[in-house]
């Protein structure tokens, strides 16, 4: 059962010689990669298709141009970039400038004129460039944070989206916040977190911070990292196809910042795209690839359609992302855990069964015989040596819940007891708390004791236990 | 012995040694390959690990023949030397902010001096064996500490320092197996085996596959439910 799930996403995920032998060399020709590897010409290219780009204030080529750069010529703020930078080394924005002439970061450091000539000349040396050859400095004006991202970003740190793009159709996306451990950078190595955008949507989804820890919230807020709504979403999506197009690089990455008025500009392509975007979409990219290849994509918003309806989620996944609660049918399988829960041997000590998902109930109520079976058979006995009749008035059963409810209670399993009414008259039952686990979410549930012996579900889960829950009673309930 | 390294060897006169380490490099090479490809496991190029293997191979090369003891002693003690100088001078010069050349350059100065003294110490504690220790070896090892840096500054220590684990891991296996006097005798015997490794390679050159690592990369992935 498990191999078959594991041999089933096996076939899902791409891996780095897949990568690289499969789509890179053959998708991603020297002629495209000379343009996305050179962040200048990238600008060039993307600014003659119509595809905005950050605004470039001037660039060094050598040290010769170093030595006579005036300084002073530059803006306060502005961000200095490597010209073929690697994984965004030797990358350093600044805000301001003081009176005496030092650049100030986001953090509040200070970056003096020598400071800033050395990072210049290491970055002509190569110290950021693949294998360490000479590289050029550019300069270019700094992308304003969207006010979407105000609460996500630390310390002003941009937001990065990534769209992976393969034959004219987006096919994974997600987008990299910058953390305090990251040092205010996108880089997911460097404990950034990385959350999965919804093709269909531009919601965010699942969230990874590292390589691979899964996060939910951003840290130190009660913010969930999911159901962020990325702006400008069509627009991102329509420019990502056509840097695409535009550079012909067949297997692409395609990375966005988005300016408060300027919206989404085109910051770089990358031509060797990493592959925990798939950790962080909990899905592969290797079967999108595969689906993707092949179709005749003639028009950019025919690229976008295909992506949103081959690769979007559901609009169920939508709703969970957005509220941070589970969709559940109208009949779901529950798993109930045994009393004296034996950390060791965790299957044999649960059970499985159908449960109605009533809202028509405000108590969740629970077979006997099945409680029995959990092992709270000694609170039954307990609560069983009171021979409540079955046949009750409303009043009397009140009245009597007032004279021997602390005892039916005195028992450690019983946490309440609910009056009951049926058709044969009414009847007071005792209410047991124990942990269950309803489509992946754990929760204690209060339910009250019942024979249901003689009913379809041994379980029904009330009201007051569905706080957690939204209910779709059109989803289909798996065998 | 085959006939063909017979004549080399009696008669021209080529050191044994020579044909060995010719005929084995392409095996190193495979394993390399393999210990990249397949099981992913990180390593400083292609070249630095075959260094590493030679390095080793050198040092435990003794007049009165190979002594692989020898060659794992010296060359561990040698591989310390380097890294732990290199890394000192790194960390000392990251402050000051140099351009990258003329750093690299105090950075290979102070491993030599780091190796001097090693050899100082060597002889004060009357050390015979490693006042005799190779020369090549020496800049092999030195060399290779460039690219450590290398990946020092570009992705930080910690990764600097698991490659550079992971790469002197690799060269004492190969070392290992270089060593050993039944494949030795074996490549003597049989050279044209030593070819036959470019069928493995275009084997691995063609893999596309998984690497080991990936499975443990991708495992929450790999272990998921159709339904979530």
């Amino acid at each position: 059962m498990n191999l078959i799930n594991f041999y089933k996403n096996r076939k899902k995920v791409l891996g780095i010689n897949e990568r690289n032998l499969k789509y890179i060399r053959p998708y991603n020709k020297k002629r495209s990669k000379k343009i996305v590897d050179d962040k200048l010409l990238t600008k060039k290219v993307l600014t003659k298709a119509g595809v905005p780009v950050p605004n470039l204030i001037t660039s060094i080529s050598n040290h010769t141009d170093l030595d006579n750069f005036d300084w002073n010529s530059l803006p306060n703020s502005f961000v200095i970039k490597p010209v073929s930078g690697l994984e965004g080394g030797g990358i350093e924005i600044f805000y301001n400038r003081d009176k005496l002439g030092n650049w100030i970061k986001s953090d509040k450091t200070k970056v003096s004129l020598d400071e800033m000539k050395n990072l210049a000349s290491s970055i002509i040396d190569g110290k950021f460039s693949l294998h360490n050859s000479p590289d050029r400095v550019f300069f270019e004006e700094i992308v304003k944070l969207h006010k979407a991202f105000k609460y996500y970003a630390y310390k002003g740190g941009a937001p990065d989206i990534r769209i992976i793009v393969f034959n004219n159709i987006p096919i994974m996306s997600y987008v990299r916040l910058p953390t305090k451990q990251s040092d205010g950078k996108g880089n997911l190595a460097k404990g950034a977190i990385g959350a999965a955008i919804d093709i269909a949507t531009g919601i965010t989804t699942n969230a990874i911070v590292g390589k691979k820890q899964p996060i939910e919230m951003v840290p130190g807020t009660n913010l969930r990292l999911s159901g962020l709504k990325i702006p400008y979403w069509n627009k991102i999506l329509r420019y990502a196809i056509e840097a695409q197009k535009i550079t012909e690089l067949g297997f692409a990455a395609i990375d966005f910042l988005i300016d408060r008025e300027k919206g989404p500009q085109v910051v770089e392509l990358n031509a060797r795209p990493g592959l925990s975007i798939q950790l962080a979409n909990r899905d592969g990219l290797k079967w999108r690839l595969e689906k993707a290849q092949g179709i005749k994509v003639k028009t950019t918003s025919q690229g976008i359609r295909l992506g949103k309806d081959l690769f979007g989620g559901d609009i169920e996944e939508e709703i969970e992302n957005i509220t941070g609660k589970q969709v559940i049918g109208f009949v779901e399988w529950i798993t109930i855990y045994n009393k004296d829960i034996d950390l060791k041997h965790k299957d044999k000590n649960k059970t499985k069964v159908k449960a109605k998902i009533d809202t028509g109930a405000l108590v969740t109520s629970i077979d006997t015989e099945l409680l029995i079976k959990l092992g709270y058979e000694s609170a039954i006995n307990h609560f069983n040596k009171f021979k409540i009749p079955d046949n009750l008035t409303r009043g009397k059963a009140k009245k009597l819940t007032q004279e021997i409810g602390d005892k039916i209670e005195a028992h450690e399993d019983i946490v309440g007891k609910s009056i009951v009414h049926s058709s044969h008259g009414t009847t007071i039952r005792p209410i047991i708390s124990l942990p269950v686990n309803i489509s992946g979410t754990k929760i204690d549930i209060r339910a009250n004791v019942v024979d249901r012996g003689k009913l379809i579900y041994s379980v029904i889960i009330g009201r007051r236990d569905l706080g957690q829950f939204i209910i779709d009673p059109t989803k289909k309930f798996k065998m | 012995m085959h006939p063909l390294i017979e004549y080399l060897i009696e008669t021209s006169g080529i050191s044994e040694a020579s044909i060995v380490l010719l005929l084995m490099l392409p095996l190193v090479a495979s394993i390399v390959a393999i210990w990249r490809q397949i099981i992913g496991l990180r390593t400083f190029g292609i070249y630095a690990p075959i260094l590493i293997t030679f390095a080793f191979y050198q040092l435990g090369t003794t007049p009165e023949g190979h002594n692989i003891i020898q060659g794992l002693k010296y060359g561990i003690a040698l591989s310390i030397v380097v890294f732990v100088s290199a890394s000192i001078a790194h960390e000392l010069t990251k402050k000051i902010r140099l351009h990258y050349l003329p750093k690299m350059s105090i950075v290979l100065s102070i491993v030599a001096i780091g190796v001097f003294f090693m050899l100082v110490v060597a002889s004060y504690l009357k050390k015979g064996g490693f006042i005799s220790i190779d020369t090549l070896s020496i800049l092999l090892m030195i060399t290779v500490s460039e690219q450590m840096i290398g990946i020092y500054i570009k992705k930080g220590r910690k990764s600097a320092y698991l490659i550079t684990i992971g790469t002197l891991l690799i060269s004492i296996l190969i070392y290992f197996l270089i060593s050993w006097n039944k494949l030795q005798e074996a490549m003597l015997k049989y050279p044209y085996f030593s070819p036959l490794t470019l069928i493995l390679n275009l084997i691995i050159g063609k893999w596309t596959g998984f690497r080991l690592k990936e499975y443990f990369r991708f495992k929450s992935i790999l272990n998921q439910n159709e339904s979530d």
